[in-house]
């Protein structure tokens, strides 16, 4: 089963598709945030790895990017959601234990909150850190 | 036997010198001065090359990077130094012997550089927390760049700081 059947299934949109342009051979923004649960389960028995997790701030809401990819041959998916400011999203930690320092990252930089990771920590900031400086929102203090 | 003992002459007894003990010491100081391993970002780059054959800092007796604070007496902060390593940097520097020195090298130890403004993790200038003792300007500063900071360090410990 190829990986467009899978999310064929899916509420799902279709970006661009390009992989000489952004090195992703699919692309797909997920319009329910718990299919990824769904999708994941499916793509790892086609044998698909979790590569990273990150965000990009969109000012109006933040969208995460799952990038998954294969071993055998390189074949790259990226999954988009876009979530709401300080929205929960459920974590991929029951199926790839790589995803717990992906979202420890997101959310140390952008302040998504991962139900179901119970190592979720401030990961890469100085310690005693305000605020997530990878939002548009955020503000150095000028000294 | 004695009588022949006395007619021995002493040739160096005309070359001895008077000086300030402090003035040798620094002399030999400034002469043996051993930086420490020790590099954050890409002007570490620059500090090996310094520290290679082609450029040599052991010209200036200030080739022996030492592998361990306790037995180096000159910290070359060669790059940036984050909020998390700050706190690393100084432990680093308070684990060295007295008197200990501070090039403080390349843009982003002196004031931040391109972190300078609007940046989460920098600390902006490492002499916020160490004494710098020299600053070397440039991003990355080349290797000659160092070797005259290093020059002036040197000037500067000859006078007695």
């Amino acid at each position: 089963m190829s990986v467009i059947t899978i999310l064929d299934s899916f509420d799902k949109e279709v970006l661009e598709q390009s992989y000489e342009k952004n090195g992703f051979n699919h692309s797909y923004l997920l319009r329910k945030k718990d299919d990824i649960i769904e999708l994941t389960k499916r793509l790892k028995e086609e044998e698909y790895f979790l590569e990273t997790i990150t965000a990009v701030d969109k000012k109006e809401k933040i969208r995460l990017i799952y990038i998954f990819n294969k071993m055998q041959k390189v074949h790259r998916v990226a999954v988009y959601l876009d979530i709401d400011y300080s929205e929960d999203v459920p974590s991929l930690i029951d199926f790839f234990k790589s995803a717990d320092w992906f979202e420890s990252e997101v959310y140390d930089f952008f302040g998504v909150k991962f139900t179901g990771n119970p190592n979720l920590k401030r990961l890469l900031t100085p310690e005693g850190m305000e605020g997530y400086p990878l939002l548009k929102s955020w503000k150095a203090e000028e000294d | 036997m004695v009588k022949d003992l006395q007619k021995i002459e002493v040739p160096y007894v005309h070359n001895v010198k008077f000086a300030l003990l402090e003035d040798v010491l620094n002399w030999a100081r400034k002469n043996s001065l051993w930086p420490a391993t020790f590099g954050l970002a890409c002007c570490a780059i620059e500090m090996m090359a310094a520290g290679a054959a082609r450029f040599d800092l052991d010209r200036f007796g200030a080739g022996v990077f030492r592998p361990s604070p306790r037995q180096a007496d000159l910290m070359i902060v060669a790059g940036t130094v984050t909020k998390k390593m700050a706190p690393r940097v100084k432990t680093l520097y308070e684990q060295m012997p007295a008197p200990k020195y501070v090039i403080a090298l390349g843009a982003c130890a002196i004031s931040g550089g391109v972190f300078s403004k609007n940046a989460y993790g920098v600390v902006k200038g490492v002499d916020s927390f160490l004494p710098v003792d020299v600053y070397v300007p440039g991003c990355p500063p080349r290797p000659e760049a160092l070797i005259y900071g290093l020059l002036e360090l040197q000037k500067k410990i000859k006078e007695g700081r």
